[in-house]
C-alpha cells in the first residue's frame, strides 16, 4: 500500500460484515472507483486467511458429509419449483391456445360442413353425378367448365378439407394431451417441493370446497395475517392502532433496521381459555417452553407490494420464550440482523423492509433459547422472487 | 478460462515451492468453485475433502462446540453451493471467501446465545477463555508447517493487538465492543485490527517467499 486511502478504517470492519446495510454501499461504490482499497481489502482478507490457518486444525467428523450431500440433493430438486412456474404459464398459455384453436377450427368446419350438406342436396341443386342441362349456357358468356368436373372438383376440395382438418383436429388432440401430462408432472413436482421443511411458503389460508383438506393455519395466525393485511393495504388507521399494539410489545424487541413487531393481545375468552388449560395441567406449560421447536416449515405471509415482506407467528410455531430473529444473508459477508425479539404467547406480525437489500441475498428466520440451541425456521431468498409472489 | 496468473508452469523434477504450492492450492479452490457453480456435486465432494478442515478448525474454534461446529460446517458448505454462482474472483479470493461465509454462519450463532454486555470484565472473561481454549485445543493435535508457522505470526503481535484481532475474528465482537470494553477510542480499535491484520499477512507471504 502506498499510499494511504481515507477510509481504509472502515476495510477491516467490511470483511468483518460490520458495516451496517447503507454503510456497505457507500463503502463498495468507493471499493469500485478505488484501487488502492481494493488492494487494501485483499490484503486484509489474506491477513484473515492466516489467522484461521492459526487455529489447531482437526479433520471434522466423518459424518459431517452426508448431509451435506442430502442438503445439495434438496437444493437442486428445490429449483424445480421457479421453473414449475414458468412452466405453468407457459404451459397453461399453450392449452389456452390449443383450445382456441381447436374452437376455431371447429367453428370454421362446422358451417362449411352445413354448407358443402346443403349443396349436396338434391332438393336445392341438380345432383353432381347426373349431367346438367344444356340450356344453364348462353350466348356471349364465356365457355364455363362442365357442371360434372365442377362437382368433382368439389367434391374432391371438401374432401381435402375434411382430411385436413381432420388432421389439424387429431394434431390438437394430440398437443391437448401432451399439455395435460406436463402439468401432472409439474404439479406433482410443486407438491414434492412444498413438502420440503425450513422453507418459507406462502399459502392460502384455507379452502371451502367439500373434499378438501383445510390448512393448518392456528386460529391465532389467521387472526395475525387477517390484520397485517388490512394494515398493508390501508383498511386501518394505521398510525393510532400500531401506536396501540406496539404498546404491548415485549420489551425484549430490538428493532435495527425498520422492522415492525406488532403484537396482538389475546382477546379476553381466549385469555381464560389458556388460563384453564395452564391449571388443568404441566402439559402446557411445558409445551410453550419446550426445548425443541419442531418448525412446521410454514410461515405464512404475503408481499404488501410495497417493498415489505410481512409474515405472522404465533406460539404454534414459535414457543413462547424463544428469541425470534431476522437476518438478511447477502453474498460472502455475515449475516446483518434486522432485529429479534421474544415470542410471547400472542400472535405476531412481523413486517420486514425488503426492498432496501435488492435482490442476491436471503432473509433467514431463526428462534432460539439461548444455550439450548437455535433452529433455522425459515429461509426466503430475495433472488428468486417467483418463489414469493405468487 | 484461467488467467495467467492463475496458471502455474513447472519443469519436471523440480521441487515446489511454498508459494507455488500455495497458489495451486487456491487454483484449485477458483477450479472448484467453477465447477460448482455450474451444478458439478462431485466438485463439491472435492472442495470438502480440500477445505473440510480448515473450516471446521476455524468454527470448532469460535463455538467451542463439536455438535454446533460440525452442523455450521454443514450449513458452511451448503451456502457455498448456493452462492457459488455469484462468487466473484475480482473481488475476494476463494479461500478468504470461504471463511468468511463460514465465519459469518458462527457469528450468527454466536449472537444467538445471547447478548453480552461490552464491558472490561467481560472482555477479560473472553481473552482468558481465547487463550484456555488455545492451549489446550494445541495440545490435542499436531500442526502442519503452515498452521505453525502462521500460529507463531499471532503470538509475535503485540498482545492488544492479538487480543483484539481474535475478538473481532474469532468472537463475533465488533469494533465498538472492543473499544467500548477497553475504554479506548474506535479509531484506535480500527487501525490495530486493520494493522494486525496486514502484520499477518506479511508474515504470511515471507513465508511463501523463503
Amino acid at each position: 500500500m502506498a499510499e494511504r486511502h481515507p477510509r481504509e478504517d472502515e476495510a477491516a470492519r467490511y470483511i468483518l460484515g460490520e458495516l451496517t446495510p447503507s454503510e456497505q454501499r457507500e463503502f463498495e461504490a468507493e471499493l469500485a472507483q478505488s484501487v488502492e482499497l481494493r488492494a487494501l481489502v485483499q490484503e486484509l482478507e489474506e491477513g484473515v486467511e492466516t489467522l484461521a490457518r492459526a487455529v489447531p486444525q482437526r479433520p471434522p467428523p466423518p459424518q459431517t458429509w452426508a448431509p451435506i450431500e442430502q442438503a445439495i440433493a434438496a437444493i437442486e430438486q428445490e429449483k424445480v419449483v421457479p421453473a414449475f412456474w414458468v412452466n405453468w404459464w407457459r404451459s397453461g398459455w399453450a392449452v389456452a391456445a390449443a383450445c382456441l384453436l381447436g374452437w376455431a377450427g371447429y367453428a370454421l368446419w362446422m358451417p362449411r360442413s352445413k354448407s358443402e350438406t346443403q349443396i349436396a342436396s338434391p332438393t336445392a341443386v341438380p345432383n353432381p353425378i347426373s349431367p346438367a342441362p344444356a340450356s344453364t349456357t348462353t350466348e356471349g358468356q364465356p365457355p364455363s367448365v362442365g357442371p360434372d368436373l365442377i362437382s368433382a372438383a368439389l367434391a374432391s376440395s371438401a374432401a381435402a378439407n375434411a382430411n385436413r382438418e381432420l388432421n389439424g383436429l387429431r394434431w390438437q388432440i394430440a398437443t391437448l394431451q401432451t399439455q395435460l401430462q406436463e402439468l401432472t408432472q409439474t404439479l406433482s413436482e410443486q407438491q414434492t417441493a412444498l413438502t420440503d421443511p425450513g422453507r418459507l411458503k406462502f399459502f392460502p389460508t384455507g379452502s371451502n370446497s367439500p373434499g378438501t383438506t383445510a390448512n393448518t393455519l392456528s386460529p391465532g395466525v389467521q387472526r395475525a395475517l387477517f390484520y397485517a393485511m388490512a394494515q398493508e393495504l390501508g383498511w386501518m388507521p394505521n398510525a393510532a392502532s400500531v401506536e396501540t399494539l406496539n404498546s404491548l410489545q415485549n420489551v425484549f424487541t430490538t428493532n435495527l433496521h425498520g422492522v415492525d413487531f406488532v403484537y396482538l393481545p389475546v382477546p379476553a375468552n381466549a385469555r381464560l381459555a389458556q388460563a384453564v388449560a395452564a391449571t388443568s395441567g404441566a402439559d402446557a406449560v411445558n409445551t410453550a417452553m419446550g426445548t425443541t421447536i419442531q418448525p412446521s416449515g410454514e410461515i405464512p405471509g404475503f408481499f404488501p407490494n410495497n417493498g415489505k415482506l410481512v409474515m405472522a407467528f404465533d406460539s404454534t410455531t414459535v414457543p413462547r420464550g424463544r428469541v425470534l430473529s431476522f437476518y438478511y444473508n447477502s453474498l460472502g459477508y455475515e449475516p446483518i440482523l434486522l432485529g429479534d425479539t421474544v415470542a410471547t404467547e400472542n400472535p405476531m406480525i412481523v413486517s420486514l423492509p425488503t426492498a432496501s437489500f435488492g435482490p442476491g441475498g436471503e432473509i433467514s428466520v431463526t428462534a432460539s433459547l439461548g444455550f439450548m440451541g437455535t433452529n433455522t425456521l425459515g429461509r426466503f431468498f430475495l433472488q428468486t422472487p417467483s418463489l414469493g409472489r405468487p | 478460462m484461467e488467467t495467467a496468473e492463475h496458471q502455474i508452469i513447472q519443469f519436471p523434477g523440480a521441487p515446489e515451492t511454498k508459494k507455488a504450492q500455495l497458489t495451486q492450492a487456491a487454483s484449485e479452490d477458483l477450479r472448484l468453485l467453477k465447477l460448482i457453480a455450474a451444478g458439478d456435486q462431485s466438485a463439491m465432494a472435492a472442495l470438502y475433502q480440500h477445505r473440510g478442515t480448515l473450516l471446521y478448525s476455524l468454527l470448532l474454534r469460535m463455538l467451542g462446540d463439536e455438535m454446533e461446529a460440525q452442523e455450521v460446517t454443514q450449513d458452511t458448505f451448503v451456502q457455498i453451493w448456493r452462492r457459488a454462482v455469484t462468487y466473484d474472483p475480482a473481488r475476494s479470493a476463494p479461500l478468504a471467501w470461504m471463511l468468511l461465509i463460514g465465519r459469518g454462519l458462527a457469528v450468527d450463532r454466536l449472537r444467538a446465545r445471547g447478548r453480552r454486555q461490552a464491558h472490561h470484565a467481560t472482555y477479560e472473561a473472553e481473552v482468558a477463555s481465547l487463550e484456555f481454549e488455545w492451549v489446550s485445543r494445541s495440545r490435542q493435535v499436531e500442526q502442519d508447517e503452515l498452521a505453525t508457522v502462521c500460529a507463531s505470526a499471532l503470538n509475535r503481535l503485540p498482545e492488544a493487538q492479538a487480543q483484539a484481532l481474535q475478538l473481532a475474528f474469532l468472537r463475533g465482537w465488533t469494533h465498538e465492543e472492543i473499544a467500548r470494553s477497553r475504554n479506548e477510542p474506535l479509531g484506535t480499535i480500527k487501525a490495530r485490527i486493520r494493522r494486525g491484520l496486514l502484520a499477518l499477512r506479511q508474515i504470511l507471504k515471507e513465508y511463501q517467499n523463503g
